[in-house]
């Protein structure tokens, strides 16, 4: 059968959420065009590493290949370096066309589009912002980013001390929860990102100590029991409270001040993975511009109501994805399908309630 | 709800609810407790649990405490708090409930009702005052100083002098080479200054005692003199609560905004040395100098950069503690912790983390800007032996002018 | 609603108007209702049993939830709605589905929604007679009261029911009232979370972190006059000093929507598609949290263990857009040949029941029952074709001919290592590394095509080893294909290659897709531990 539609929907970012929102307009007979600033597909998803153990903890890692290989079946034009330019307007205001500059061509190109939508995702938080942690100063201190690189390239013995005594804590809300480094938001994804980090490490060298040190466990829902079942399982400490400040000790082993059962402690690590939080990516406020959608309070983009999460005040322009709000990669492809769904019912004309 | 509820069933008086800023905030982060140097000290208590007890409406418990004497207020443990939480006020709140109770250190009371009666913590008069001061400054005349004729005279209740300086009690008591040291400074540099035989404290006791009223006081009779005298800057000398009080509260207590400059003769002598009045050579002191920022004058004010260019000027090798500058671990004897008799040397004991800090640069010199700072850091450097000398920077600023006409005398 | 010309425009590249059956009542039914209209869909409602609506939960503050509830029902208008004692019997009409109840039996529908609502779950390890379960229908009365409300006990409570209780707690404070939190870990779901949070604690909600021992709650009746007051004695696990005691007039207890309450029946057209907790669709990033392993079957909302209205939106929207994209696959393309079935069945059932996808379905007759594949909802993944005792059944795509010449070829290679592996995983990465040379890969649809037979087949010929790589359990793209594989190895090795010391020769390893760098481990450990002493390696299975 013919295409379905003539539709034509740009799609500002690769990562999951880009990639998410391009499958299912596909499926659905419409056309996407993905554009991407960088060289690469796959957004951060791509740098994240598989957690599973026996068995698969859900991190979501590999939805993003399953993704890839369903977007082959469809003619997906992918522009690489490039970058959203402006938007097309008729003289109603509806979106007709976007134009996309490339790097090392002068010229924007002009893609016919009838919707716009969002996938910019976010940035980590550089956690070398707050001193006292000591990340880039001290060594062993790393970001669950860096912890993920290490379980990609197979290294695993690379985070040990050599011996069977090896102890590892995870610091949770690192730039996350925290007004005084401009984010005053629960990221959403470092919880169930360090547990099944944890899980992960013990399951593959059960002799080490694991620690997660946390505010506010944030898993409650689908996955709580499994996840921090499993936790709990295989012997992860869960400490209530994150340790503000990391120094070396008289063995220049890192060492933390803490309170245990009660009483203040000193305890000794190996590695100390902070739990980096979400920031809105850089993009985000230059596209704002560009095409007249709000940033809300904390420079993510503004949704046109709390009620509709993927719509926007401008027309034809969606959000999916962590560019709209701190997310994992599970509530990314939930919410990108939803993005997708709004365009599908838009591009329809048949008018959606609520 | 609950707890205050019960508490007044059970015990009317002793249940106190105070209203320490913003405390409710608080969401158990506990990044403070790492950050506190009184972790090992005090292994039952961190701040944290302190801020959690009055919270849950056990503030009394905590202002029976010990904990809240041995606190400094030095403040490191919010500094980036997720919540904004400053420890340094909530413990003054909390002290404010054992000082309503009548639950103070002795001598610290004492120091208020003399600063109450005297306008100064030793409850000396305005004439003893005199008295002393001239006679320091006559001792330093003996001394071979190269200077104009009268340069060393102590101007007094001059109006319209440029500026009204304010000492601390230790330079007319325990420690007078240092006021001959300030003496010096200003003679050396010529500037156009005066002392008060009113107001010649610059400390603020009431102010670590949550006596807000008190504390409000002392700063309003210090306000008035200098526009009494007409002083465009009012200067504190090198003391820390004193000169934050001064410079980040005062205007909002009082509030108005002040028609003077609030500034520390350690800003002074770098305004001095950036306008050319004071011209030291570099590396002129032959010595490794390591800089403490104290609590109040570095996290709580933000003066850090200015000692720092001055040492890193003068010394042949500066080098930094770690963590310095907004973390910089406290001395141990801020806070009243210093003047405070029943503490005994416990200050000295909790202080081991500034200790291994500053055997860690290998220093010969700490330098400081707060007499407080200053005194604790010599009790420590001979409680531990540390082979360091303990200066202040106007000390060592002094010493590198005098260095510099030695050496012009020479050649 | 807009000109219908809209809808024809939309509707005419498919080949007929797609059909949704959407089981449930409440809110949840009808975002899904509403989301499935505006993509084109004739839906109807079926509304079943005596459960209650659902459990929903607008969990941040300052909005309007119940006009957003007016608007909803406004938008749904006028739609189809019937009622049944209980879950009808399903059955499949091809790609699509039809129910077996009087007023809709003739019709077909291309996919099912489960929609459902479920009660609160009830306290399980306390029995306290003061306590109310809080629920979306605990509305605050503008009264200020004295009230607690005490969640993660025992067990977590749901994100969305505990943000809503502090804001009901917040209510109460702002309007003088007393309000106390005693929880475990404080909930700051979405964006807004954490201001909720702040917003509580600066009006006065006192929040109390559960310690180490349970908190004791007792009832007090005044002997006369005045309030029945409930009496609540917690120790605060950071403050950790004496007992502090809460009085209130109210105490709510929080938890989530109760699994118990889904109908058993739904497991006969979902298969065991449920996780850990029992509520419906498993865990697997193949669902997704809305899509279930059978094909066109969907679940939102609190049969799927979720109680956020901002989230069951987006599974809502989710499930219409996939739902959408299946109705148009199945009705436009022809997949008849997929999957074929000869006239060696038996009838004995095994496909029907193992098919994760629910794409084989028996149709009885007088006559003959008899089985028929649903080739638009077959996934190929080739489980049917392993377990058929009668090997009644092929894959047009991968046919069993499709291994016989494969073993042929490798038969005339002595030595090979022949490594069969999931097309999924190991045969995307497969094309990123370099084999040894003795290794001999063969990507086969799932794991779980590899049977028993293939297996003794490929052993026979005198192979040096055999690897067999599946997904990740959990992570199988045909729920349980990987096991399947697993299961087969181990029995092979037990059964078969035990007695002759060769356990080693014989193993199933697992990885995911991207996982490029740790299937060079695999095949390199393999090929080591078979050239190192292949008698005494042991057999494993990860």
């Amino acid at each position: 059968m013919a295409p379905h539609t003539s539709k034509n929907v740009v799609i500002i970012g690769s990562g999951i959420a880009g990639l998410t929102t391009a499958k299912l307009l596909c499926e659905n007979g419409i056309k996407a065009t993905i554009v991407e600033k960088s060289s690469v597909l796959g957004g951060h998803t791509r740098k994240w590493s598989c957690k599973a153990t026996s068995q698969c903890q859900v991190c979501n890692r590999c939805s993003l290949d399953d993704v890839m290989a369903a977007l082959e079946n469809y003619g997906v034009q992918y522009l690489t370096e490039s970058e959203l330019g402006s938007v097309v307007r008729d003289s109603a205001g509806y979106l007709r066309g976007v134009k996309i500059s490339t790097s090392g061509s002068e010229v924007a190109e002009e893609i016919p589009s009838d919707a716009l939508a969002l996938c910019v995702g976010f940035e980590t938080y550089d956690p070398s912002e707050k001193l006292l942690w000591g990340y880039g100063a001290l060594d062993g201190v790393m970001t669950l980013a860096d912890l993920d690189f290490v379980l990609d390239q197979q290294r695993l013995n690379d985070l040990g001390n050599g011996s069977e005594q090896t102890k590892i804590a995870f610091f949770q809300c690192v730039g996350s929860r925290d007004k005084s480094v401009g984010a005053n938001y629960c990221s959403q994804y470092c919880c169930k990102a360090a547990l099944r980090s944890a899980v992960k490490l013990k399951s593959e060298k059960p002799q080490w100590s694991v620690a997660i040190f946390y505010i506010d466990l944030q898993v409650s829902g689908k996955y709580a029991s499994s996840l921090l079942g499993r936790a709990t399982e295989s012997g992860i400490e869960l400490a209530q409270g994150v340790p503000g400040e990391i120094f070396l000790d008289e063995n220049k082993k890192l060492a933390v001040n803490i309170e245990k059962n009660g009483t203040n402690a000193r305890e000794q690590f190996d590695k100390i993975i902070l739990s980096v939080g979400q920031r809105p990516s850089a993009s985000t406020a230059i596209l704002s511009q560009i095409t007249g959608v709000g940033l809300n309070e904390h420079g993510f983009f503004e949704s046109r109501t709390i009620f509709d999460p993927n719509r926007t005040c401008a027309q034809g322009v969606y959000l999916a994805g962590a560019c709209g709000a701190p997310m994992d990669i599970e509530t990314t492809i939930l919410n990108a399908s939803a993005a997708a769904s709004d365009i599908i019912s838009d591009l329809s004309g048949i008018h959606k309630g609520a | 709800m609950s707890n205050t509820k019960i508490d007044n069933e059970k015990m009317e008086s002793s249940s106190v609810n105070i209203n320490p800023i913003n405390i409710e905030d608080c969401m158990l982060c506990g990044q403070c407790i790492s950050r506190c140097f009184l972790h090992s000290g005090y292994p039952d208590m961190n701040p944290r649990r302190l801020i959690r007890k009055v919270a849950l409406g056990k503030a009394q418990e905590m202002a029976d405490s010990e904990f809240i004497w041995a606190c400094t207020l030095c403040g490191r443990c919010t500094t980036d708090c997720p919540k904004d939480l400053k420890m340094d006020a909530i413990i003054r709140e909390v002290r404010g409930i054992a000082w309503t109770q009548d639950k103070a250190p002795a001598r610290i009371k004492e120091g208020i009702e003399k600063g109450k009666e005297f306008g100064n913590n030793v409850g000396m008069d305005g004439e003893e005052f005199v008295d002393t001061i001239q006679w320091l400054a006559e001792e330093l005349e003996d001394e071979d100083i190269e200077l104009p004729e009268g340069a060393l005279e102590i101007p007094f209740d001059i109006t319209d002098a440029e500026i009204f300086y304010v000492p601390n009690p230790r330079e007319y008591t325990s420690n007078p080479n240092m006021f001959q040291t300030y003496a010096k400074f200003f003679a050396y540099t010529g500037a156009n200054w005066t002392m008060s035989s009113k107001v010649f404290d610059i400390t603020n006791w009431p102010y670590y005692m949550g006596d807000q009223q008190d504390a409000e006081e002392l700063i309003r009779r210090m306000v008035d003199e200098t526009r009494n005298l007409g002083a465009k800057i009012l200067l504190s000398t090198e003391c820390g609560h004193g000169f934050k009080i001064l410079r980040k509260d005062a205007e909002n207590w009082l509030n108005e905004k002040f028609d003077f400059e609030v500034l520390s003769i350690v800003e002074l002598a770098h305004r001095y040395w950036k306008q050319g009045i004071i011209k030291l050579s570099e590396g002129i002191l032959d010595k490794k100098i390591t800089y403490h920022d104290p609590c109040n004058v570095g996290r709580k004010v933000g003066v850090f950069e200015g000692p720092r260019e001055l040492l890193k000027h003068v010394s042949s090798n500066f080098v930094e503690m770690w963590p310095n500058r907004r973390h910089s671990i406290c001395c141990g004897g801020g806070g009243s912790v210093g003047q405070n008799s029943d503490m005994g040397t416990k200050r000295l004991e909790h202080a081991i983390y500034k200790r291994d800090q500053i055997l860690r640069t290998g220093a010969d010199v700490v330098a400081t800007s707060c007499q407080n700072c200053l005194a604790q850091l010599n009790d420590l450097q001979s409680r531990y032996e540390m082979p360091v000398e303990i200066k202040s920077v106007i000390e060592l600023v002094v010493e590198a002018i005098e260095l510099e006409h030695e050496q012009l005398h020479e050649d | 609603m807009e000109s219908s010309s809209n809808l024809t425009q939309l509707t005419s590249f498919l080949e007929k108007i797609p059909s949704a059956l959407v089981l449930g009542k409440g809110l949840t039914a009808s975002i899904a209702v509403i989301e499935l209209k505006g993509k084109g869909f004739e839906v109807i409602q079926l509304e079943f049993g005596q459960a209650p609506g659902d459990e929903l939960y607008c969990c941040l503050p300052g909005f309007d939830f119940e006009e957003y509830k007016l608007s909803v029902m406004q938008s749904v208008g006028q739609s189809e709605v019937y009622h049944s004692e209980s879950i009808p019997m399903i059955d499949r009409d091809g790609a699509g589905f039809k129910v077996d109840i009087a007023s809709i039996r003739d019709r077909r529908f291309d996919v099912l929604f489960f929609a459902g609502g479920l009660a609160n779950r009830p306290c399980s390890n306390l029995d306290l007679a003061p306590l109310e379960l809080f629920g979306p229908e605990t509305k605050y009365s503008g009264e200020s009261e004295d009230v607690a409300l005490l969640m993660d006990y025992p067990e977590p409570s749901d994100s969305a029911a505990a943000m809503s209780a502090i804001v009901y707690a917040l209510e109460n404070a702002k309007n003088g009232g007393r309000s106390a939190v005693i929880l475990d870990n404080v909930p700051v779901r979405h964006l807004q979370g954490e201001s909720l949070y702040d917003s509580a604690k600066s009006a006065g909600v006192k929040f109390y972190r559960l310690g180490q021992s349970n908190p004791k709650i007792q009832d007090s009746f005044p002997s006369e006059g005045g309030n029945r007051k409930i009496w609540i004695t917690l120790q605060d696990r950071i403050e950790q000093g004496s007992d502090i005691q809460i009085v209130c007039d109210r105490l709510f207890l929080v938890t989530g929507p109760d699994q118990k309450g889904i109908p058993y029946q739904i497991n006969h057209f979902l298969g065991a598609d449920l996780d850990p907790s029992g509520f419906l669709i498993s865990e697997s990033i193949h669902s997704n949290t809305f899509k279930s392993f059978s094909a066109g079957v969907y679940a939102i909302g609190n049969f799927t263990g979720n109680s956020d209205l901002f989230q069951i939106m987006s599974q809502a929207k989710a499930a219409a857009a996939s739902a959408r994209a299946y109705a148009l696959f199945t009705n436009t393309k022809s997949r008849e040949n997929i999957l074929s079935i000869s006239e060696e069945c038996v009838r004995c059932l095994t496909c029907y029941r193992i098919c994760p996808h629910m794409a084989i379905w028996p149709s009885v007759s007088p006559s003959r029952s008899q089985l028929n594949s649903i080739g638009t909802a077959c996934f190929e993944c080739g489980i049917c074709v392993s377990e058929c005792p009668r090997t009644a059944i092929d894959l047009t795509h991968f046919p069993q001919m499709a291994f016989s010449s494969f073993i042929e070829d490798v038969k005339n290679q002595p030595d090979r290592i022949v490594v069969y592996g999931c097309s999924r995983s190991a045969g995307r990465a497969a094309s990123h590394i370099s084999l040894p040379p003795d290794v001999v890969f063969f990507s086969v649809p799932c794991a779980g095509r590899v049977s028993e037979s293939v297996i003794l087949e490929t052993l026979s010929i005198g192979v040096k080893g055999l690897l067999v790589i599946g997904c990740h359990h959990g992570n199988c793209a045909s729920n349980n294909g990987t096991d399947w594989a697993c299961d087969r190895v181990e029995t092979v090795v037990t059964n078969f290659l035990l007695p002759m010391d060769m356990q080693g020769k014989l193993q199933y390893k697992t990885m995911a897709p991207n996982e490029i760098l740790k299937m060079e481990k695999i095949i390199r450990q393999f090929v080591n531990e078979l050239e190192t002493d292949p008698q005494t390696s042991k057999y494993s299975s990860s």
